[in-house]
């Protein structure tokens, strides 16, 4: 969908699709018999030959680092006003100029860093929660409860993310949790979809009817059998949810229904140096690349864990 | 399939009610439509009392629902809340805008992307493959107001700069010349490209992941196996059977994004003062004016509903093995 | 088919005559795998002659399906190559032509069934439009007439109903019933070699039976020579006149089906033989198991493949490769270094035959 705020996570899409190998596939044929070996170690080893999701991983690392001591690092506060200094460019004083109240932008690009990623997770572990529990209770139980999921489902899913998230902002108070919870509340949706279709197929697989006719309850069932064999899809989907949620929040942020200022987000630092850009292009280039580069690193991330968790996939290259 | 279009149809209905009062009630909540009134000293409680009457706003809020129900789904629509714009005359020009940048947008990203993604496949893993999936991945991961900024400065000011041009190659803002009458197709294509490359960018992204995936899938499928096994010709085995399956789930996807592109093109518009659809929403919601607001959500829904029915039919059509009961 | 060849090398195609319709010779084949390189078939030779049912058996990752692929040219470029050998059709070697000679062969004079008809047929297309267009393909015949050869292809193989069910999708057809759909579309214009892989793995017990005699109906009405790939002793029995066993990519034994039921020579048949179940013998009170398992292709053992699984194992087998060697029987060859030792049977004991090769200075 346009505007970037679909409902397909971006990178959902990029990961180059299994081949079916002509090559003899059998494990010992291939030589790969890795005995004793556990699922975590094998899946961390499929990630670890993926190197720019290995890159992304220690750059997000990097930024998450930088903005959580933001109070260290930055050499000013976020809105502490440099009169003398208003709309300067890239400095030694002020490393990536200043706006029109004379903010260091260096210090309001640490701290909004803090927000747009305090968002990102949060938002993506919440909806990541709900969208499995939900999904998995629709799956699992089916009949009506599934019939009531799938009918908010396509609510949620009939009306524009932004439109919604609009409308929801009229009730907010612009402040993070806020935020989060309104994105949240909206993001659960395709991951409740698609954990509620891999419960459902699963649930007619012969090792599930094997642990029922052993006496397994629903519980054991669904811990220890279907969440195991979906947790791959859904770490991934939650992965590229933190993408789609930062780049949600700075949207909605740049068009004035996201975070409010003072509090600084990379969405309203690119909103306020938009009508200066042309005097002042520091103001749009920095916070916007910021955004390009950490979204780039989760989408890579993303990519690189679907190819450690999906075991379905083989790739073969001449 | 009658059946089926019309147990859609039905279920779609309490959708639309519900979404209906779900957004009826916030905007009701949060908006007060006098609120400009009540500032102006010169405005009488009688006159107060009979503007409030006129809106139909001394009703209680469910009563003020029904009413507003009642004339929508007459198409009395009315008028704007603040001024004396009739909805359906706004929300109409409103919509034209969007479709022509939308199509446009969404038409050249569909070409160009099922283009792309099939020599993507067909050529997996060289330069080409390569480059077509670093861009996509650039093109999914820009935040698009950026991307849009950053075409508006080039286009708007470094390449004047630069080129020494009296005027930008494309525009920046607004749909026509400020000013100016009639309609003029090359002024209209110059208004018209920088937003509907933006559209396009992120379409063409997607687009492109999804061919070349699905012409991945194919292309190492036992089928298209047989396919040489005959010995049909290379072509014959790409287009006709390679394509022919590789475009389903394209065609069903691009027709869902039709759907959205009502509704979908806020940041777009907002960025490129385009006036269409997205542009009008945010006026609204800055006033609160529901009585714009409400119809137009109603509109971009059922758009979305309806393009979603288009799709699930165009997957049975073009796919035999799906008949829904 | 009498029609006029469309192919732009119609020439090429040479005209049916002498005996000999397929010859391999020291075909290799390799595989690029992110493992490295996998020598999926190892200098394998064979020949098929018209008329003649020629079985490849051999457990999955043997080699088997890839030699198959190997011949119609159906491997994937980009991760394949054939870095050695011949392919004779009719004398020609497939491999030295040109790409568009290859395929006036292919369905034509050549053609393949194919293990899993669900799969193998596409699902969009209507299987009498799937047999009309590989007909069209090659000859020069009008879209009617390609439908109306469809549909007696179609009841050739015993399809009821056949004009309705041309215009059916491959979902429509249950299995038995779309595997007879893809031999009649190999069939279609009376290929010379109908190569079969795993046809009926796919498929229930009765309906195998089935399938088998179509392929066999056919050979005897059109004189086909037939490869058939199955890793099922059952069905090698019932239909095979040649058998060539292979392992780990190479061939191990060759021999007509009599003599190899009969009185087979490698340790690995033996296996083979012995861990089916057979109406004719006693019943076992376990069925016999080879332990261990192939090795790894990547980088296949220099002497006997089979060595560390073979129970009858020698010092010679783990140093020289046993080259194949005629044991006895015309035609029948086994790549064992005891083969054609006298007593060489299951019931020599490994025991014994350390001590006989001790006994050899």
């Amino acid at each position: 969908m346009p505007d970037g705020t679909g409902d397909h996570p971006p990178a959902m899409v990029l990961s180059p699709v299994s081949t079916s190998v002509e090559a003899p596939t059998s494990t010992e044929a291939l030589g790969l018999e890795e005995h004793g070996l556990s699922q975590r170690t094998l899946a961390w080893r499929r990630f670890r030959r993926h190197k720019l999701a290995m890159a992304s991983l220690v750059l997000l690392t990097l930024i998450a680092l930088v903005t959580i001591f933001a109070s260290v690092i930055a050499p000013y506060g976020f809105s502490e006003q440099h009169l003398e200094d208003t709309l300067s460019g890239p400095s030694a004083k002020h490393l990536l100029g200043t706006d029109t109240l004379g903010r260091d932008e260096f210090s309001r690009l640490l701290y909004g860093g803090r927000v747009s990623l305090l968002v990102g997770l949060g938002v993506a572990l919440s909806s990541g929660v709900l969208g499995t529990l939900i999904g998995a209770a629709a799956g699992f139980y089916g009949g009506r409860l599934d019939n009531i999921v799938m009918r908010i489902t396509d609510l949620v899913l009939a009306i524009p993310l932004l439109v919604i998230l609009i409308i929801a902002s009229r009730v907010t108070s612009g402040g993070i949790l806020d935020i989060v919870v309104v994105l949240s509340l909206f993001l659960w949706t395709p991951l409740a979809r698609i954990v509620r279709g891999l419960f459902l197929s699963l649930k007619e697989k012969e090792f599930i009817e094997a642990a029922r006719m052993i006496g397994a309850s629903n519980r054991r069932i669904i811990f220890r059998h279907l969440v195991p064999n979906t947790l791959g899809v859904i770490i991934v989907n939650v992965t590229l949810t933190v993408a789609l949620a930062i780049l949600t929040e700075s949207l909605l942020s740049f068009l004035g229904f996201g975070i409010q200022p003072p509090t600084p987000s990379w969405g309203n630092m690119l909103e306020d140096g938009r009508g200066l850009m042309t005097l002042a292009g520091w103001l749009v280039w920095f916070p916007g690349a910021a955004i390009l580069l950490t979204v780039l690193c989760v989408n890579f991330l993303g990519d690189g864990l679907r190819d450690a968790l999906d075991p379905t996939q083989r790739r073969v290259r001449a | 399939m009658l059946r089926f279009i019309v147990r859609r149809a039905l279920i779609s209905i309490p959708l639309l009610l519900v979404a209906s009062v779900l957004v009826f009630t916030v905007m009701h909540l949060t908006t007060d439509p006098t609120a400009g009134l009540r500032v102006n000293p010169r405005i009488s409680a009688a006159d107060m009392q009979r503007y409030r009457h006129d809106l139909g706003l001394d009703k209680s809020g469910p009563a003020q629902y029904f009413a507003w129900l009642g004339n929508f789904v007459q198409g009395k629509w009315g008028t704007s809340l603040f001024t004396n714009i009739s909805v359906s005359a706004q929300i109409r020009e409103a919509l034209v805008n969007s479709m022509v940048l939308g199509v446009t947008g969404f038409a050249i990203a569909l070409l160009l992307g099922v283009t792309i993604g099939v020599i993507a496949a067909v050529r997996q893993y060289s330069v080409f493959d390569y480059l077509a999936t670093s861009g996509a991945f650039v093109a999914l991961s820009i935040p698009v107001f950026w991307f849009a900024l950053i075409l508006q400065l080039l286009f708007g000011l470094y390449l004047v700069r630069w080129l020494h041009l009296p005027e930008p190659i494309f525009f920046t803002a607004g749909m026509v010349q400020p000013g100016s009458q009639g309609f003029e197709l090359v002024d209209r294509l110059r208004h018209l490209a920088l937003p509907a490359i933006v559209l396009a960018v992120q379409l063409l992204a997607v687009y492109s992941r999804y061919m070349r995936a699905s012409m991945l899938e194919v292309l190492n499928s036992d089928y298209l196996r047989t396919a040489r096994a005959k010995g049909l010709r290379e072509r014959r085995v790409i287009v006709h059977h390679g394509m022919r399956n590789a475009l389903i789930p394209i065609t069903t996807q691009a027709a869902i994004d039709l759907g959205g592109l009502a509704g979908g093109l806020i940041a777009t518009e907002a960025i490129f003062q385009w006036p269409g659809m997205g542009a009008l929403f945010v006026r609204v919601m800055g006033d609160g004016d529901y009585a714009i607001a409400l119809p137009w959500v109603m509109l971009t829904m059922a758009f979305v509903i309806v393009f979603n029915l288009v799709a699930d039919i165009l997957y049975a059509v073009l796919d035999p093995r799906i008949r829904y009961a | 088919m009498t029609a006029e060849r469309v192919s732009a090398f119609a020439d090429a195609v040479p005209d049916p005559a002498g005996d000999v319709v397929l010859e391999v010779e020291d075909l290799s084949t390799i595989f690029h795998t992110e493992a490295g390189i996998v020598h999926a078939v190892d200098r394998v030779s064979f020949s098929v002659s018209a008329g003649e049912v020629l079985a490849v058996v051999g457990e999955s990752g043997c080699g088997k399906t890839v030699t198959a692929l190997s011949v119609l040219g159906l491997l994937p470029k980009q991760t394949s190559r054939i870095t050695s050998g011949s392919i004779r059709y009719r004398g020609k070697n497939l491999l030295k032509m040109h790409p568009e000679e290859q395929r006036a062969i292919r369905g034509d004079r050549i053609a393949m069934v194919f293990q899993d008809p669900l799969t193998a047929l596409n699902p969009v297309h209507r299987v009498g439009a799937q047999i009309a267009e590989q007909i069209e393909a090659h000859r020069d015949v009008s879209g009617k007439e390609a439908w109306r050869r469809a549909i007696e292809l179609l009841k050739l193989v015993g399809i009821p109903n056949a004009e309705q069910r041309a215009k059916n999708y491959p979902h429509h057809f249950s299995g038995g019933m779309r595997q007879r759909v893809m031999i009649a579309m190999a069939i279609a214009l009376d290929p010379e070699l109908l190569i079969a892989d795993e046809p009926t793995t796919a498929l229930d017990v009765t309906v195998q039976a089935q399938i088998l005699r179509v392929l066999l109906d056919v050979r005897e009405r059109f004189g086909m020579a037939i490869v058939l790939i199955t890793h099922d002793l059952g069905v090698v029995a019932g239909v095979a006149d040649r058998v060539m066993v292979m392992y780990a990519g190479k061939r191990i034994e060759q021999a007509d089906v009599h003599t190899l039921y009969g009185n087979p020579k490698h340790p690995y048949t033996w296996g083979l033989l012995g861990s089916t179940t057979r109406v004719d013998r006693p019943r076992l009170e376990q069925l016999a198991q080879i332990p261990g398992a192939p090795p790894s292709l990547l980088a296949p053992p220099k002497a006997c493949r089979f060595a560390a699984r073979c129970a009858w194992v020698q010092s010679i087998c783990r140093e020289d490769y046993p080259e194949l060697r005629p044991v006895g029987d015309p035609d029948h060859i086994a790549a064992c270094h005891f083969a054609d030792l006298d007593g060489w049977s299951p019931s020599m004991s490994p025991g014994d035959l350390t001590r006989r090769t001790e006994e050899v200075p």
